[in-house]
């Protein structure tokens, strides 16, 4: 089987470089996991591959297309991204959130149709939050949060998931319900997810790849 | 309604739709107010509190910033320093715009400051991470804009001084029927952009990087914010002159009375609250005798620290 994200010879960061000559190769379906200390480009690895940050040098495949020719609107449907920042909104409920993950594949105008609709309600049942849709995003915990945030790039359907320290924020409990999502996420829906992390324990427990940097 | 029933002079409510729909009546001095005098400032006012309120929309989701506005970033003195350049350093009654190519060229003036100090703004904003900073750096080009408008006036001619410094107040008594059309041309614009970016509007609200990884074009809609912003403040500035306040207090309202900042759910409300808070100042303004920026500031100041109060309590943006 080819791999899903295939990364030669990546070199990353802003005016300095923070990393180079980096190889990774992942399959669907494999949760990936990065770790290093602070400061070695974590962040900047997951942006990078997630088309947020360009590259140095090298080259970043997805699905056998390459990152850097691909427009935004494109890459969307091929990888989705949870950043670390908490978003707190008012008024935005957990549904809305969900369902901003169909935008990019709308039309023009990105109406949602009512399959749209079931799609995203789809996606809050299968992270077990389907009873927190009308709550705002401003009154939920962090690991409810978290979930709604993956159900978001579950709507998006990409074959790619980036997560950056996804269990930051969470008390050991949530975290290892966390991992135990991911997990059960990548093999359910064939998808690859790659993220960064300090939980060496958990990371040795439920990775199928663990890169250091 | 009431903006075109109350004033100095009494005219029955009757009577008033009497000339508004018959346009005839017995008493010419009656005709002359409705139709001259509150017609086009009711008019004035509604248009103008529409795009105030849009215009401070925009802002607020564009920055994720509960606190911007037209008037708050600098937005409004930009464009009067374009009219100031326009008026004081060009000379010419030009304010007073009796022709339509008096009004477009205040109106030119006016957006190019506008977008000008946008622009700015907008490039600043990308390298402050923190939202309050990004708005005493506002507040700080709206007073340096405000010195070299005061430069100008300093060395103006007395005459046109005057016009200015009352065209700074804030009135929606001076615009006409043409300098209301044009308002209403921007606001169309601005319509059109927010229509064409609603949902996109949506997710800038989780930051430009996730909406740029779920597929927007961020440059573009920042280009096309702009442009709405800088055509309706900046339109609305030149014929009403900066009016405070309205642009950053309606959407707020807007949001808690349909408890939502969804930008779908929110276009219409917006607009007929900045309509409503519009004809309200408006109405306050002519029957207490006062500057129109005086009431809205009044009003729109303790909301503000009430804003801030309870922004120091909860993380929520918006």
């Amino acid at each position: 089987m080819t791999s899903l994200l295939h990364i030669s010879n990546l070199s990353i960061g802003y005016k300095k470089v923070l990393l180079s000559n980096f190889n990774l190769e992942v399959k669907a379906g494999e949760l990936c996991a990065i770790i290093g200390r602070n400061g070695t480009g974590k962040t900047t690895l997951l942006k990078t591959i997630s088309g947020l940050v360009k590259q140095k040098e090298g080259n970043v495949l997805i699905a056998e297309k390459n990152l850097s020719t691909l427009k935004a609107s494109e890459r969307a449907l091929l990888v989705s991204i949870v950043l670390t920042q908490r978003i707190s909104l008012q008024g935005i409920d957990v549904k809305t959130l969900v369902a901003m993950g169909r935008y990019p594949s709308q039309g023009r105008f990105h109406f949602s149709s009512d399959s749209d609709d079931a799609f995203v309600m789809q996606q809050l049942t299968k992270l077990k939050i389907a009873h927190l849709a009308a709550k705002p995003l401003s009154e939920i915990s962090d690991g409810e949060m978290q979930k709604a945030m993956i159900a978001r790039t579950l709507a998006q359907q990409t074959p790619l998931l980036i997560m950056d320290e996804p269990t930051a924020f969470l008390d050991y409990v949530a975290k290892e319900e966390l991992f135990v999502t991911l997990k059960q996420l990548s093999k359910d829906e064939k998808i690859a997810i790659v993220f960064s992390s300090h939980d060496l324990e958990l990371v040795k427990k439920y990775a199928d790849k663990v890169v250091e940097i | 309604m009431l903006e075109l029933l109350l004033g100095p002079v009494r005219i029955p409510s009757s009577d008033v739709l009497q000339i508004l729909f018959t346009k005839a009546h017995l008493n010419e001095a009656w005709i002359t107010i409705v139709n001259d005098s509150r017609l086009p400032r009711a008019l004035a006012s509604a248009i103008a509190g529409v795009g105030l309120a849009w215009s401070g929309w925009l802002m607020q989701t564009l920055f994720r910033n509960p606190l911007a506005g037209p008037s708050v970033l600098g937005i409004s003195s930009g464009a009067s320093l374009g009219v100031a350049l326009l008026t004081l350093a060009v000379g010419g009654s030009a304010l007073s715009g009796f022709n339509v190519a008096g009004s477009a060229a205040i109106a030119g003036a006016a957006m190019l400051g506008a977008i000008a100090v946008l622009l700015i703004v907008m490039i600043v904003a990308g390298r402050l991470a923190d939202n309050t900073t990004l708005l005493v750096f506002g507040i700080m080009l709206g007073y340096f804009t405000s010195a070299i408008i005061s430069a100008l006036q300093f060395k103006a001619a007395s005459e046109s001084l005057k016009s200015f410094v009352l065209w700074g107040m804030g009135s929606f008594s001076e615009a006409d029927f043409t300098d209301s059309a044009f308002m209403l041309a921007a606001i169309i614009l601005g319509a059109v952009i927010i229509l064409f970016l609603l949902k996109t509007l949506n997710l800038l609200l989780l930051g430009e990087e996730y909406a740029q990884s779920m597929g927007v074009n961020v440059k573009r809609s920042r280009l096309l914010i702009i442009i709405a912003v800088g055509a309706m403040a900046g339109c609305i500035t030149a014929f009403c002159g900066p009016v405070a306040f309205i642009g950053l207090v309606v959407p707020h309202i807007a949001r808690s009375w349909m408890r939502t900042s969804e930008h779908v759910r929110l276009f219409v409300p917006i607009a007929l609250a900045g309509m409503g808070v519009s004809l309200l100042a408006d109405l306050l303004s002519r029957t207490l005798e006062l500057p129109l920026n005086a009431i809205v500031s009044a009003l729109g100041a303790p909301l503000i620290i009430y804003l801030i109060l309870r922004g120091s309590n909860s993380k929520a943006i918006i």
